[in-house]
């Protein structure tokens, strides 16, 4: 019964998701300890900044706890973790839930709209690339695609800013307290994404195209657009969403620099800038959410996939 | 099926419908004045925020300085000092509310002083003053000195020493929000983003603007995307290489003013390097602060040759001459103090070689001026190799011994007199506390010059305490200027332009008194 | 990676690559992996010298490519930063692709714990965000080459190992290997003489896409400010140094950027190349 399989990848993904968040956080944590240097300097200077003394660098000592044991300190995190208390930021004394939780929801925005964009004009471009191998869309749509692969997405950013928040002020150049923020990093995200993306899109086109229905819809004389939607979306979909795990990681990372160009405070800027100034409550809180996020979108590919293509059932999960 | 391209319709549609409202809500702009600054709010802690909230016109302090530089009363609305020069009598203003609604009374601000007094960090000045007794008297409230001190209006400025609402602290005394008197208050306030509205029962005048926005950012690139894309109505603190890009968008004006804060380096005056002051002097002339002030900060003017600059006129010499770039007398002093060149060109003193690591922040400008004195010192013979890192690092290399030279960027003006700061960073009881202005340094004659100078009675000991005090500062270079830091404020064709005041010792923003253009 | 490429038969094995890959994969990188390589030769200016009277200047006869915010040449800058940005990134891909062959090759031959280990520990990372690895580790450890290099390999090995570890698989199923086993000759041998030649073509896709990654990793690193220690010029951080002045004096951008540019699509160029002929 699907139903009851599908329910038992949950369960599966659900576990793993645990383990991958503690282990991440956990990684945090070691991080955070095995950088060079006193914790407590790092507190003190993403705290006060040029106003950092040597006093308030033992404020920060006394005032955060690192007086204590390692290993007292990480037993007290993963215990109170466990009842759901993350604690609060060594650095800004806020609720690291409610910060990361914001974080979470500025990159989540991001990464849908971003991603969906992706997904559409990859699927769009890998249609009208890969139904005509070789033709001239498919050789024009490869050199386009490794030119955009070529140019880093910080430059991608900085040119859409150039032209939509400066020459024409469509749109808001940074930070997050405007209508349609987001817009801009999505759009810079999914340009980073696309070649890939759109290259996996277009390869599974190419391949689908060979098979047996396509062909079978042609001789039939089915329009493009009926042999697409009818037949041909569907195989093209499973490779597509597969690329997710990958693509994941892709966005995370990408994110960084994304932020750091629009001034946003995102999942993976709160990461780094925790780890950084060794803000270890924050630092194990975003890597907490950052791992449950990577095992769940990876969950969810996992089963669309299934569903998408019931034949994977009894097959090994691919590599 | 039916569900797949529902999907792919919907996130089309999504796509479609979220860049028309953001386009649409962008161009109806509604009216709330954006201000950005490079500085995030970076933790509750007063020894941090309490410099943001007072800029930001939430929290005030009971003496505060007027953009000319000048004290003014605030919460105070008058003091006065016993003959004696001990008891300091602050009449505290009638009627102030909280922007909780309640009343702030001299009991009130007796507490906050108790408080600031135990600190007892450096960066919250009130902590470093001799006081003996904090009474309530009346409406005013009276501080009693152990020895007199001519500085006490001047440190109830500093930022630290805002008053809030006790309805501002839990339990254990740290803030869990700010709760101030000033004529905004707070309705949303995160790290780098808070939003301001006007207060109704503010006691002072009301601002002309009703709601405001700040805007954190770390990135200079960024916020002069912001400015020019007319995002930001002020851009408070543009960064000086930008100024040129921002202007030149033309929808933009700067004004600019020359702050109490340097750019330069300070050397640990301990180490065999830097303990004779000729060394000191010698690497003070292989700087091109000419050079560096056109190239890296756009600016001939901002290149330093004392430490105090223009915004204090008291203390600046405007009749001294620039420091010119003098490679050979640099090398000579330095052969004179027994540096020869070793195999591989790098001076050399009894088995020492003349070589250090210097930490370097990431901004963009403080690297580039930290490449551009790279570059300059090796050409006498000097090695410095860079590192990435922060000015925690710096005080971490202080606190361990292993610092040589490293870079600041010392506010002299943190309150109007710089006697202020100069007394944590060079005064006996708080040297090695305060390692901005050098490391180690220690001179008796600039020590009884300070004292002298905060318990004058007249003007002549005064004026006699000062010429001292820069005699020597300018003379040893415990801390080597190399430019001075500009201030520029960004002002979009929004805003009045005349309306915005500038402020040299970067007290306030002064938000309050700014207007939108006709 | 395992799926089985309908494109066998369409290009065949021993074909020469074609004019277009010849002359816009394989020149543009030779010249760029000669420049890095022939640099210090080439140079007639120190790359660090400074002159703050020449700052910003536009090209000219004196300046090729224009001056820096510093006065120091960018053609001086962006030769040198050859070395640096390819060598650190084509470092990263043989020190990975070493580990990868030795670890994947391992995993296929022992199935049992060595296995397990590799191949879970290649899940993990493989999910992991290489770039987020990057920035900490360049972060808390102030920055320099070894960082980014530790930080490269850390994410990249598993690729190799996994692919490496797929091969091998399907040649250790294959009858004349299996006959070679019987016949008793050893791991070195059967790699050697039937894992290497078929992996080849996978590793030189796998590898030149990665190097083309790898510029740009390095340079994201050094446009957060996180990357080499100044003043080694490097062509991401040469970007990130003087992007303020981009809308004022686009030069300083545009020729690392191009430099950035036509490295990462010559080795796209010749990854996509090899991984359609496979």
């Amino acid at each position: 019964m699907p139903a009851r399989r599908i329910a038992g990848t949950v369960a599966g993904h659900v576990l793993a998701a645990i383990g991958v968040a503690i282990a991440v956080a956990t990684l945090a944590f070691i991080a955070v300890q095995a950088a060079p240097g006193d914790v407590a300097f790092r507190i003190a200077e993403a705290r006060y900044g040029e106003r950092i003394s040597l006093q308030t660098v033992d404020r920060a000592r006394q005032a955060t706890g690192l007086d204590q044991p390692i290993i007292v300190q990480y037993g007290r995190w993963v215990g109170s973790a466990m009842t759901g208390q993350l604690g609060r930021s060594m650095v800004s004394g806020r609720q690291v839930a409610t910060e990361v939780w914001r974080s979470f929801q500025t990159t989540l925005s991001i990464a849908v709209v971003g991603v969906s964009l992706a997904l559409v004009a990859s699927l769009a471009i890998g249609f009208a690339a890969g139904m005509r191998r070789d033709g001239l869309v498919d050789r024009i749509f490869l050199v386009v695609s490794a030119v955009l692969s070529s140019v880093p997405s910080f430059l991608l950013g900085i040119i859409l800013i150039t032209i939509f928040a400066i020459g024409l002020r469509w749109l808001p150049a940074a930070g997050n307290n405007r209508p349609g923020y987001f817009i801009l990093p999505a759009c810079t995200l999914a340009l980073a994404l696309l070649p890939d993306l759109s290259r996996v899109a277009r390869n599974a086109v190419v391949r689908t195209m060979q098979d047996f229905y396509p062909t079978y819809g042609r001789i039939k004389g089915q329009s493009w657009l009926r042999i697409v939607f009818a037949h041909a979306l569907r195989p093209t979909l499973v490779p597509v969403i597969a690329y997710f795990g990958p693509l994941v990681a892709h966005t995370i990372g990408g994110l960084v620099v994304i932020d750091v160009l629009f001034n946003l405070d995102g999942l993976g800027t709160r990461l780094i800038d925790s780890v950084l100034a060794a803000d270890i409550p924050m630092a194990m809180g975003a890597g907490l959410l950052i791992g449950i996020s990577v095992v769940v979108v990876n969950g969810i590919a996992d089963i669309a996939v299934q569903v998408l293509d019931p034949r994977l059932f009894n097959a090994q999960p691919r590599p | 099926m039916i569900t797949r391209r529902a999907v792919l319709a919907a996130s089309l549609v999504l796509g479609v419908a979220t860049a028309a409202s953001g386009s649409f809500a962008w161009a109806k702009g509604d009216r709330v004045l954006e201000i950005v600054s490079p500085r995030e709010i970076t933790s509750l802690d007063l020894g941090d925020t309490s410099y943001h909230f007072r800029r930001l016109r939430v929290a005030e302090t009971l003496v505060t300085i007027d953009p000319e530089g000048k004290l003014a009363p605030e919460l105070a609305e008058s003091w006065s000092v016993s003959d004696d020069g001990l008891s300091w009598t602050f009449v505290i203003r009638d009627g102030v509310k909280f922007h909780d609604g309640s009343l702030l009374t001299p009991e009130i601000v007796r507490v906050a002083i108790e408080a600031m007094r135990k600190a007892n960090t450096n960066s919250e000045l009130v902590s470093k003053l001799p006081i003996a007794d904090v009474r309530v008297d009346g409406q005013a409230v009276v501080v009693t000195l152990e020895r007199p001190f001519n500085l006490v209006p001047d440190f109830f400025t500093d930022g630290p020493a805002v008053i809030l609402a006790p309805s501002s602290f839990a339990q254990d005394g740290t803030v869990k929000q700010i709760i101030g008197t000033g004529p905004y208050r707070i309705k949303i306030g995160g790290k780098t983003s808070v939003d301001l509205e006007a207060f109704p029962d503010y006691w002072g005048e009301q601002p002309h603007i009703a709601r405001v926005h700040f805007t954190g950012a770390t990135s200079p690139d960024t916020i002069a995307n912001m400015a020019e894309a007319g995002q930001a109505d002020l851009v408070l603190g543009l960064s000086q290489v930008l100024r040129d890009r921002v202007e030149g968008s033309g929808r933009v004006r700067v004004k600019q003013v020359q702050t109490a804060r340097i750019n330069g380096v300070f050397v640990n005056a301990a180490d065999a390097r830097f303990d004779d002051p000729v060394e000191r002097r010698a690497l003070s002339l292989a700087l091109d602060r000419q050079g560096i002030a056109v190239a890296l900060f756009g600016n001939p003017k901002a290149a330093a040759n004392q430490l105090l600059s223009v915004a204090f006129p008291g203390w600046h010499d405007a009749s001294l001459p620039p420091i010119r770039r003098n490679v050979e007398e640099a090398r000579r002093l330095l052969a004179e103090a027994g540096w020869k060149p070793g195999s591989d060109g790098i001076l050399a003193k009894d088995g020492t070689r003349f070589a250090f690591t210097m930490i370097v922040g990431k901004q963009p400008e403080v690297a580039s001026l930290a490449e551009a004195i790279q570059a300059q010192l090796a050409e006498i013979g000097i090695e410095v190799k860079l590192q990435n890192g922060n000015q925690g690092q710096v005080l971490e290399s202080v606190s361990k011994g292993t610092l040589v030279l490293g870079m600041t960027r010392r506010n002299y003006g943190a309150v109007p007199d710089p006697v202020a700061t100069l007394i944590l960073d060079f005064a006996e009881a708080s040297a090695g506390s305060s390692p901005w202005s050098g490391v180690n340094y220690h001179n008796p004659k600039l020590e009884s010059a300070l004292n002298a100078y905060i318990a004058a009675r007249t003007k002549e000991e005064t004026a006699a305490a000062r010429d001292q005090i820069l005699a020597v500062v300018n003379s040893d270079l415990p801390v080597i200027p190399v430019v001075w830091y500009d201030y520029n404020v960004s002002i979009s064709d929004r805003v009045n332009f005349d309306s915005v005041p500038i402020d040299a010792l970067e007290v306030s923003f002064w938000i309050d008194r700014v207007r939108w253009a006709e | 990676m395992t799926a089985p490429s309908l494109d066998e038969g369409a290009v065949t094995r021993r074909s020469r690559p074609p004019l277009a890959i010849v002359l816009f994969g394989f020149l543009p990188l030779a010249a760029m992996l000669l420049l890095a390589l022939l640099g210090p030769l080439l140079l007639t200016v120190d790359p660090n010298r400074q002159a703050l009277s020449a700052a910003s200047a536009p090209p000219s006869a004196a300046y090729r490519l224009g001056a820096d915010n510093l006065g120091r040449s960018i053609a001086a800058r962006v030769i040198a930063g050859a070395r640096v940005s390819l060598g650190i990134a084509v470092a990263g891909v043989i020190a990975s692709l070493v580990t990868g062959l030795a670890l994947g090759f391992l995993a296929a031959f022992h199935a049992g714990w060595i296995r397990q280990v590799v191949m879970r520990l290649s899940d993990v990372i493989i999910a992991c965000p290489g770039l987020l690895f990057v920035i900490l580790i360049s972060g808390l450890l102030g920055g320099g080459i070894g960082p980014i290099l530790f930080g490269l390999w850390m994410s990249q090995w598993p690729g190799f190992a996994r692919l490496t570890a797929a091969t091998t698989a399907r040649e250790l199923a294959t009858d004349h290997v299996e006959a070679a086993r019987l016949l008793g000759f050893g791991r070195g041998y059967i790699f050697r003489a039937h894992v290497l030649p078929a992996i080849t073509p996978y590793l030189t896709s796998l590898g030149a896409l990665t190097v083309g990654a790898n510029v740009l990793t390095i340079s994201s690193v050094g446009f957060l400010g996180l990357g080499l220690r100044p003043p080694d010029a490097e062509w991401g951080a040469m970007i990130a140094g003087t992007m303020t002045f981009f809308r004022t004096s686009p030069h300083m951008v545009l020729a690392p950027a191009a430099a950035i540019l036509i490295c990462t699509l010559s080795a796209t160029l010749i990854g996509e190349y090899y991984s359609a002929r496979r």
